[in-house]
């Protein structure tokens, strides 16, 4: 299942403002400087909270470039289903997508009179398309574990559950203890274990 | 104590290359530091907001650039190291008094910072601000990852000590917004006061001392041009993978976050090359015999850089004039394109159509196309905040206008009002244009003009074109958006706050106070949420001969909402009474707040996007929204 591609593995976080992406790198990035993986973010701010598209790219390994040639990724984090169709040119046949189900509509849908693509369509053709595609509603889960806002850990629980990322389970726990404020701590870990189940040893 | 100060030469950590940057100015005893936000650069204005007391640095958020500027240019001419750091936009404010430091030159390292957007990630323009380095005969350096960045700034306040000048130290958004791993070097302590030696003859330009600094300028140039030669951040870099072997030897001279695409390139595509890279950190002066030799061991020089061809036109002409028979390709034939950022794919785009146009044939690898169904893809801009007091107050003066006026805009979230259906935005060229345009079209349009500002804005640079649109009798009415932040950039204070760049209670300027002090006879404050009262004042505004302003007055929702949740408050949300709503779609029409949505053609407000505004309340003609109705009370 895991493919690692040339030296790196190039994980492409797509989503919404808001939506904590940022958190989630930093989680990563807490996980590879303990382990002393050589690791590139690269973010775009800016305008983002605003409600705007946010891509994040997370190059772990011997490379110095923040970007990949070839849009060579080798797992995309969506957030919003629309926005992994929007991406869905940095996409091979062997990447593998992990989705969230849950749509956040843009003002362009919600007053502007456009259509908005029916999430189950999004999931239907990523999984035609591609050969591991792992779909959940991270608001449910997010929900289960007791706050809503924790979607973006129900993410990383997800993500690490496909056993790409080069941290074990406990290793990415830990992570999450490093960055999220202690307050809240419990929640998402309890959030990052349903993720993690959601795809652990799942065929997608 | 903040991870930044932390005191542990050695220690590696990841950071943000802003932090990197703030990281690398507490170390090398920075004393004064000042800026005004703008992304790319606003991180690290914020991180030194949160550190500078502690740290024992004065830091500042100036009025605008120029100030910021001034402020560290003195504190280096009198003898501390100093720290000033912007969006390349604001270089241009900042220019002035940037172009005549050239000429006095500092005594203590002043390093100055443009971060540039390629791409115009959050900008109005793509300016390329290293031929500011070429104008001014100041130095540049441009780090290519946060840990070069770090080690650059040590080398930039050296420099800048060395040579007795200001040195620029140029990034791009992927070098400022690009996390990696840092190595913690030593902090040396700020400066304590100095005395100010006085030299009017060197720091008073006055024409007779400024035509002596300029032959001292002219004199220093070729020196810091011998450092470029021998510079560190000057090297030769051969690819360790692929490309080492191959008929054509292949020279590619970049610098910047291009170096890293060009590498990504040359160690994964096999173009059959013997390839070399010179990268430059050091790009002004640019080294000519380094370029020279580099090129007359290549059988052809590629320059690879984002924006315009700075390297390009330098590396022709140096061969020239040196008879060096390479040929240089880059962006004027078309190889590489000048305008948005680069990525690897780009770049390997650029090195196979010059390599091919020398008779090569390369195949790139091309990704195996996947054949999508078509799906709907609505767009998703940026949008004014569910609860922003600035949709409420567009409202309001379009129904004060009709719509019939002229809008211009300024910079700051209400941009954003230039969408519809606010659709409030006719005229932006920079910071603080809103104020000026508004004089000239009020003498030519046959419309009402209303022009808008933020409060961050209005203190950058709104207050001089208000006086003069008092004393030239200008007639429009400007409304200042005071939503008690500068939001846009990341919540930063202003003058009009009680706090400053320190964290100290500071004497809050008053807006009302400045525009009646100026003359503005007609000054209205009003809470945009509001949204009758509101039309109202604009009403009056519009009626009044001259300039008049509106000060709509009403806290950022993003900022309101965060404290609000530290706080665990909960307002009560809104909903739609589907029982009254007539589908008249008035509210998704006029006001589209990013929490409505449809289903079918019913309305519906999505509680977790609602922040409360109550505005929509005023909006529906039917009294078909409201606060939630089933927890009665209240919160």
């Amino acid at each position: 299942m895991v493919q690692i591609n040339r030296d790196a593995c190039t994980i492409q976080i797509v989503g919404v403002g808001g939506q904590g992406a940022l958190t989630v790198s930093k989680i990563i990035g807490a996980a590879a400087v303990k382990k002393g993986t050589p690791i590139i973010i690269s973010e775009i701010h800016g305008m983002a909270q605003r409600g705007g598209v946010v891509q994040t790219t997370i190059r772990l390994g011997e490379v110095i470039s923040p970007l990949p040639f070839g849009q060579d990724v080798t797992v995309m984090v969506g957030f919003e289903p629309l926005e992994v169709y929007r991406a869905r040119s940095q996409l091979t046949m062997d990447t593998i997508v992990v989705m969230s189900t849950d749509p956040v509509r843009p003002v362009s849908v919600s007053s502007g009179g456009q259509r908005y693509p029916e999430p189950g369509a999004v999931v239907e053709e990523m999984k035609k398309r591609l050969k591991c595609v792992f779909p959940l509603s991270a608001k449910a889960s997010a929900r289960t574990a007791g706050n809503e806002r924790v979607t973006n850990v129900v993410m990383l629980g997800a993500l690490t559950g496909t056993d790409v990322l080069p941290f074990s389970y406990e290793e990415m726990r830990s992570a999450v203890g490093k960055i999220v404020p202690s307050r809240s701590l419990e929640v998402n870990l309890k959030a990052f274990d349903i993720g993690y189940n959601e795809t652990h040893g799942k065929k997608a | 104590m903040h991870p930044i100060l932390e005191d542990e030469p050695g220690k590696k950590m990841l950071a943000l290359g802003n932090e990197a940057i703030t990281r690398a100015a507490i170390e090398a005893g920075v004393t004064v530091a000042a800026t005004y936000p703008g992304t790319p650069s606003s991180e690290i204005g914020n991180t030194m907001h949160k550190v500078a007391k502690e740290a024992g640095i004065y830091f500042e958020f100036s009025t605008n650039e120029k100030v910021a500027f001034e402020t560290a240019a003195a504190a280096a001419v009198a003898g501390v190291r100093a720290f000033s750091f912007m969006k390349h936009v604001g270089l241009n404010v900042a220019a002035d008094a940037f172009m005549t430091l050239a000429y006095t030159g500092v005594r203590a390292g002043y390093v100055v910072l443009t971060a540039d957007d390629p791409s115009c990630h959050s900008s109005q323009n793509e300016q390329d601000n290293r031929f500011f380095a070429k104008m001014s005969g100041v130095p540049m350096v441009e780090p290519s990852s946060p840990e070069e960045a770090r080690q650059m700034m040590h080398y930039a306040f050296e420099l800048s000590e060395r040579f007795q000048m200001p040195v620029l130290f140029r990034t791009t958004t992927r070098m400022n917004h690009v996390r990696g791993i840092i190595e913690l070097g030593k902090i040396r302590k700020p400066s304590g006061r100095v005395h100010f030696e006085k030299d009017p003859g060197r720091f008073v330009t006055v024409p007779a001392n400024a035509r002596k600094r300029h032959l001292s300028l002219l004199e220093i140039i070729p020196r810091m041009q011998n450092e470029s030669e021998v510079s560190p951040f000057n090297r030769v870099i051969v690819p360790e993978k692929k490309n080492t072997i191959g008929s054509l030897k292949l020279g590619i001279i970049t610098s910047g976050v291009s170096y890293n695409y060009v590498l990504e390139v040359l160690n994964n595509i096999e173009l059959g090359v013997e390839a070399r890279v010179l990268k430059l950190g050091m790009t002004s002066p640019l080294p000519d015999d380094m370029i020279s030799e580099f090129s007359s061991e290549c059988d052809l020089i590629l320059t690879v850089e984002e924006g315009e061809m700075y390297l390009e036109e330098y590396v022709k002409a140096v061969l020239k004039e040196r008879d060096v028979p390479t040929v240089v390709l880059g962006k004027r034939d078309g190889h590489f394109p000048r305008p948005m950022e680069y990525n690897p794919d780009i770049v390997a785009r650029g090195i196979v159509s010059a390599l091919e146009g020398e008779g090569m044939k390369i195949d790139l690898p091309v990704k195996e196309a996947i054949d999508w169904e078509t799906l709907p893809e609505p767009p998703r801009p940026p949008v004014l905040c569910a609860g922003c007091p600035h949709r409420a107050t567009f409202l309001a003066v379009r129904r004060a206008t009709k719509g019939k006026a002229v809008y211009p805009n300024d910079i700051g979230c209400y941009t954003l009002g230039i969408q519809p259906p606010q659709s409030t935005g006719d005229l932006l060229i920079c910071m603080g244009s809103s104020v000026g345009s508004a004089g000239g079209l009020s003498r030519v349009v046959d419309e009402p003009v209303i022009s808008f500002i933020g409060d961050s804005t209005f203190f950058h640079s709104g207050i001089a074109p208000l006086v003069n649109a008092v004393h030239n009798k200008h007639r429009f009415v400007l409304n200042i958006m005071d939503n008690a932040t500068t939001a846009m950039t990341g919540h930063q204070p202003h003058p009009g706050l009680p706090v400053d760049g320190m964290g100290d209670e500071a004497p809050a300027i008053s807006i009302e106070k400045v525009c009646k002090g100026v003359g503005v006879e007609f000054v209205k404050t009003v809470n945009p949420l509001n949204v009758k009262e509101t039309q109202k004042a604009f009403e009056e505004a519009l009626a009044h001969e001259g300039v008049s302003v509106v000060i709509t007055r009403s806290p950022c929702a993003l900022k309101l909402e965060r404290e609000l949740r530290k706080r665990n408050i909960v307002r009560t949300k809104y909903q739609v009474y589907q029982d009254k709503c007539t589908r008249c779609d008035t509210c998704t029409r006029i006001f589209a707040c990013p929490a409505f949505y449809k289903i079918g053609d019913e309305h519906y407000i999505d509680p977790d996007l609602c922040w409360s505004c109550g505005v929509c309340e005023q909006v529906c003609p039917f009294g078909a929204m409201g606060p939630v109705r089933e927890e009665k009370g209240g919160e």
